[in-house]
């Protein structure tokens, strides 16, 4: 071994950006550790430290491909980068002439570090058919959010006495933020932890409450209920700031300790313990998880009510509490913000045609710059209110929709679909042109807006590559200035290219390019101090009444109920036929997305697909570990393997996403969607699993 | 009289500590350029669930060699196969002449020993080349719980070697 140099980086498998230390020898990455100066603290994850093999997989997309065989048949001949340029941009251009900017939809899946450039670039492509896989993820908190107090908020856990961890479990989706949590324990802070598994986090925290998945609503209006009868509410910030008290207080009521034991699923007793916990610590924070929470079709009315208790408490823009970060006066210090929406704003077209999903999903097209993609195999195959042509898409995961077989059917009709990724698989298939992105090591990158919040004080990065790109890859952020040269699209900023882009952006900052480009470390923005809480509650929330909006005036406007009520989230179908009740997409450490199925390293902790149950409802079953199960909805089924475990409840099956060979969103029906955001309730399906007999396993 | 250094490295683990989280697996598996066609990791993991009072106790191990005082693996390898590092003291395995017989896993209560598909026995080296620049073994490092440690102290040594053999004597102990 020689002496390899040790280069920075991130790791950008997920999104918690954690640094890495790249030891690179000739050319390449020989072993990955964590950077000891950013918020990992010099710690990866299972993930995170199979880098290596994450870059240097066998199924990389080596150059650009055109397609030769049918679509999905996986046949593709290279071409070059400016054959492939020149195509789309012919195609592209030439549908926007003949049919308008918005008979293309541009679409992408993770990552999320070039969004700010591609949301401009479909700005001036002419088009607000912009849409990502936020249509599933992220967004719906930040929807419920933003209709109860105009603003995407998050715990500030460092002051909190006591943390709601709603759903949170950093050793599978975070390891790093485990170090603060744990610290703040040993100074005092109480944890409840409300999982409907059994996590190694709950395991860690002072009261676990292992609900139904689906019914938090319940239980936070059950909370709700106890604080107001307890008089453990903040009369002072309810009277100035909080819209609808009066018709709240009345609808808790009809959440009585031994409904929501029923509802629920959890002792009284338990219930009973963390609401007297929550009226003994006047201060407490609210895990706000993206995913685990929305994903039932009542998902945005579940999360409102959760809010619901930092506003009746106080704790809402408090300190110790849960903190807003968009605000409605400008006057408002905006620590992190280095300008991404203006950037993308200026842009943006004017008479345009209503979004994709408009018509279904009226809130979320309101509130969300984003079309909700849930509608795009719909739009796409009936052709209303208006064709979708082409799709051009990075990162596309079709897999993560349910219903997943229309979306490739939608796939194989429409007239022109270009994806770019950085491994070939089952949508790239799909694909007219696939183009070759690189990974974090293999590109340069700007970090600054929210990623501020990562280093606690306002700040930026910039990172260049630690190794020469793969074969032909090219960063995302390249491929899209590259492209727009070639579209002829009049965007004089994205067409000078990452680095002019990243200048541009820097201009207002106060750091220059040429400061930032020297090092690989965080600079603070001079001048930024931190956002103090109550600063955007002096101005009055981003609401169409200036207050928390307990009843949601936009929701009453369009029809649905303005309290954050609650509703069973799971099918209709007959509970006796299906009597389990499947939570697809719950983490597992060693997986993320789509990313790690061809993973080797990961078949080592899970060899193949794998369905959660508990052994006392296997043992009604007759099923033992790895034995070949059936799962089966009302909508279809998938051969599997059972994985016997306790940390899965009594009733409760848990299925982890994407297998190609066991796809649970294939019997996730295609509406089984929340009606407000549009969100696959992808973690309330009703189903039940039979025991494959012997001559069936062939199947 | 000035004495060099020895970098002497004895490991424990505390299963109390361990979250299953699996970042010590897959440093291992960097560090080491594990080719899992060929062999199972140097280091692996194992759940262990019990129910207690009603409640659901989890606990998670990861395996690999401690490199013991008194290594009963090299005691009856016949073909000598094991060696102690004089530098720092891990003991180390050359499977060049290793007829797979097995012994050497049979003794172990610490299921430290894996086999290649050649059927040679492989086992965890200490991160060797770390160590010889002063730097901490993958797994060590990789911790976010500090569950995988090196400590010599012997109250350390003894309990860690107890809890692990108690819980690896079990059978079912799942992946």
């Amino acid at each position: 071994m020689g002496i390899p140099e040790v280069k920075k980086t991130v790791c950008e498998i997920c999104l918690n950006n954690c640094g890495v230390d790249a030891w690179v020898e000739d050319g390449r990455v020989v072993k990955v550790e964590g950077s000891r100066e950013c918020p990992n603290r010099g710690k990866l994850c299972v993930k995170g430290y199979a880098s290596r093999e994450y870059i240097y997989r066998e199924d990389r997309i080596k150059t650009p491909l055109r397609r030769v065989g049918a679509r999905g048949e996986g046949r593709f001949q290279p071409i070059t980068w400016e054959e492939a340029y020149t195509e789309i941009a012919k195609h592209l251009n030439q549908y926007k002439k003949e049919f308008g900017a918005d008979s293309v939809a541009f679409y992408t899946g993770y990552s999320k570090w070039y969004r700010t450039l591609f949301h401009r670039f479909v700005h001036s492509f002419g088009t607000l058919n912009y849409g990502t896989e936020s249509s599933s993820c992220f967004q719906a908190v930040r929807l419920a959010d933003v209709l109860n107090a105009g603003s995407l908020s998050r715990p500030d856990i460092a002051n909190t006495d006591l943390f709601l961890a709603w759903g949170f479990n950093p050793f599978y989706s975070g390891v790093y933020h485990f170090d603060t949590i744990e610290k703040l324990q040993e100074k005092g802070m109480k944890v409840i932890c409300i999982d409907p598994r059994v996590t190694p986090f709950s395991q860690l925290a002072d009261l676990h409450l292992q609900i139904k998945a689906g019914t938090d609503g319940a239980l936070a209006l059950f909370f709700g209920n106890y604080l107001i009868a307890q008089d453990k509410i903040d009369h002072d910030y309810i009277k100035k700031h909080v819209h609808g008290f009066e018709e709240y207080r009345e609808y808790v009521q009809g959440f009585t300790l031994q409904r929501v034991a029923k509802i629920t699923g959890e002792k009284e007793e338990k219930l009973v313990q963390a609401a007297q916990m929550l009226g003994e610590n006047p201060h407490f924070a609210i895990h706000e998880g993206a995913a685990p929470l929305t994903h039932h079709r009542n998902g945005v009315q579940n999360f409102r009510a959760l809010m619901a208790l930092s506003a009746i408490s106080g704790n809402y823009d408090r300190e110790g509490g849960n903190i807003p970060t968009e605000y409605a006066n400008p006057k408002v210090n905006r620590d992190c913000d280095v300008g991404d929406e203006t950037f993308i704003q200026e842009v943006r077209p004017k008479n345009t045609k209503p979004k994709i999903g408009s018509e279904r999903f009226p809130v979320w097209s309101e509130i969300i710059d984003e079309f909700q993609a849930m509608d795009l195999s719909r739009q796409i195959l009936e052709g209303t209110p208006y064709p979708i042509k082409a799709i051009f898409a990075l990162g596309m995961n079709v897999r993560m929709f349910p219903g997943d077989t229309k979306l490739f059917e939608a796939l194989r009709s429409v007239e022109f679909f270009v994806d770019v990724d950085i491994f070939m698989n089952d949508t790239a298939k799909y694909a007219d042109i696939v183009l070759p992105a690189c990974t974090s090591f293999e590109r340069s990158q700007f970090m600054g807006g929210f990623m501020g919040h990562y280093y606690n004080t306002p700040s930026v990065r910039y990172l260049s590559p630690v190794i020469q790109p793969l074969y032909e890859s090219k960063s995302d952020a390249d491929i899209l200035c590259e492209l727009s040269r070639y579209l002829d699209m009049e965007d004089s900023v994205l067409s000078k290219g990452h680095e002019a882009c990243t200048k541009y952006l820097l201009r207002k900052v106060g750091v220059t390019f040429s400061e930032l480009k020297v090092t690989s470390a965080a600079a603070r923005i001079p001048g930024k101090l931190p956002y103090i809480p109550g600063a955007n509650t002096e101005f009055g929330y981003r609401t169409p009444t200036g207050r928390f909006e307990l009843t949601s005036e936009i929701l009453r406007r369009h029809g649905f109920s303005p309290l954050p009520t609650y509703e069973e989230s799971a099918d209709e179908q007959d509970e006796n036929l299906y009597p389990l009740q499947l939570t697809a997409g719950g983490r597992l450490p060693y997986e993320f997305h789509s990313r790690f199925q061809n993973s080797r390293w990961k078949k080592y902790f899970r060899p193949y697909p794998m369905v959660d149950l508990n052994p006392k409802d296997a043992r009604d079953l007759s099923i033992r570990q790895e034995e070949d199960v059936v799962l089966e909805s009302a909508y279809g089924s998938i051969c599997l393997k059972a994985n016997l475990t306790y940390m899965v409840d009594q009733g409760a099956v848990f299925m982890y996403q994407d297998y190609k060979d066991a796809d649970v969103n294939s019997i996730i029906g295609e509406n089984h969607l929340d009606p407000i955001s549009g969100f696959p309730g992808y973690r309330s399906v009703r189903c039940r699993i039979t025991k494959v007999k012997a001559k069936e396993g062939a199947k | 009289m000035i004495k060099e250094q020895v970098r002497s490295v004895r490991f424990n683990f505390h299963p109390e500590l361990c979250v299953g989280c699996g970042a010590c697996v897959t440093a291992c598996m960097d560090t080491h350029d594990t080719d899992l066609d060929c062999q199972e990791p140097l280091r692996r993991m194992f759940r262990r669930e019990q129910i207690r009072q009603g409640q659901i106790r989890l606990t998670w191990y990861t395996a690999a060699c401690l490199h013991c005082e008194n290594a009963p693996c090299a005691t009856v390898c016949k073909k000598g196969c094991f060696v102690r590092d004089a530098e720092t003291n891990t003991m180390q395995l050359d499977n060049s002449d290793c007829v797979g017989c097995g012994q050497c896993e049979k003794v172990c209560s610490f299921l430290a020993i894996v086999f290649t598909k050649e059927k040679k026995a492989v086992k965890c080296d200490g991160c060797f080349e770390l160590l010889q620049r002063g730097l901490l073994p993958a797994c060590v490092k990789a911790c976010p719980r500090f569950a995988v440690t090196i400590d010599d102290r012997p109250a350390v040594l003894e309990q860690s070697r107890r809890q692990l053999a108690k819980a690896f004597a079990v059978k079912s102990l799942k992946k």
